[in-house]
């Protein structure tokens, strides 16, 4: 199983946004758009969402819960955590490298 | 009355029918809940488009069914290549004393091509196919 998000194409930063809105709980798809719109300004089509849901759920990184009537929940896996934090950790030395090249530019 | 909200939403909703059925049935209810509660534009139109796009491309077929055609287009794509090899060779060979190029080696230049790009693909469809065809058995929404 791949262990990074570089192989989903221009799904990549849609499923990031999507791992990073489940990181403190279950949500269902209009919470995860609400959620994903309130931390990082980006409203996404549910097209582009559900095709993301799809493929992080093929990996395994997420997993849907019992439906209440038509949303259904979905929650991170071990798997999917993993994942989130190992992005999270490129991430984070990409913004620091380029705060301190800023800073000395 | 119907306005240009109404088209949209009318819209959204019958796109969910042109995903392929698998995917459909696994999240179509899911995605016409959020269409209801979401506001439909024609960028949602547009997305959900390139969506089933992307979703009836990664569609896992029925392995059982590619298992059985996979004798067949081996053949047929084998043909195609020899079918190119061969024509390539008598090419060079009736052209090896020519000086000048006319219409029909234009023309035959043209074949080549064409049968070349055929041969590609059908070599890159095999190979999808022999991928699939050595998955287990079933169907699932998705990749």
């Amino acid at each position: 199983m791949p262990a990074d998000l570089s192989d989903l194409g221009r799904f990549t930063d849609v499923s990031m946004l999507i791992l990073l809105s489940l990181s403190d709980g279950p949500k269902h798809g209009y919470a995860m758009l609400e959620d994903i719109a309130r931390f990082s300004g980006t409203l996404f089509e549910p097209g582009t969402l559900y095709g993301a849901i799809a493929r992080l759920e093929a990996r395994g990184w997420i997993e849907a819960l019992a439906t209440a009537d038509r949303r259904r929940p979905y929650r991170l896996t071990l798997d999917g955590e993993r994942v989130l934090r190992s992005q999270l950790a490129t991430l984070k030395k990409i913004v620091s490298t380029g705060v301190e090249r800023l800073a000395l530019a | 009355m119907i306005n240009r909200r109404n088209i949209y939403d009318v819209l959204a909703h019958w796109l969910l029918w042109l995903y392929p059925a698998a995917w459909r049935d696994r999240y179509g209810d899911e995605m016409a809940a959020v269409l209801r509660l979401h506001p439909v534009s024609l960028w949602t139109i547009i997305t959900s488009t390139g969506a089933i796009a992307v979703a009836a491309a990664n569609r896992q077929p029925n392995v059982r069914l590619i298992r059985f055609t996979m004798l067949p287009a081996t053949l047929v794509t084998a043909a195609i290549s020899v079918g190119l090899l061969v024509t390539v060779v008598l090419v060079l060979l009736s052209r090896r004393e020519a000086t000048e190029l006319g219409v029909s080696d234009f023309l035959g230049a043209c074949l080549i091509l064409l049968m070349g790009g055929g041969a590609a693909l059908a070599i890159t469809a095999l190979r999808r196919g022999l991928t699939h065809a050595s998955r287990p058995t079933g169907n699932a929404a998705n990749e």
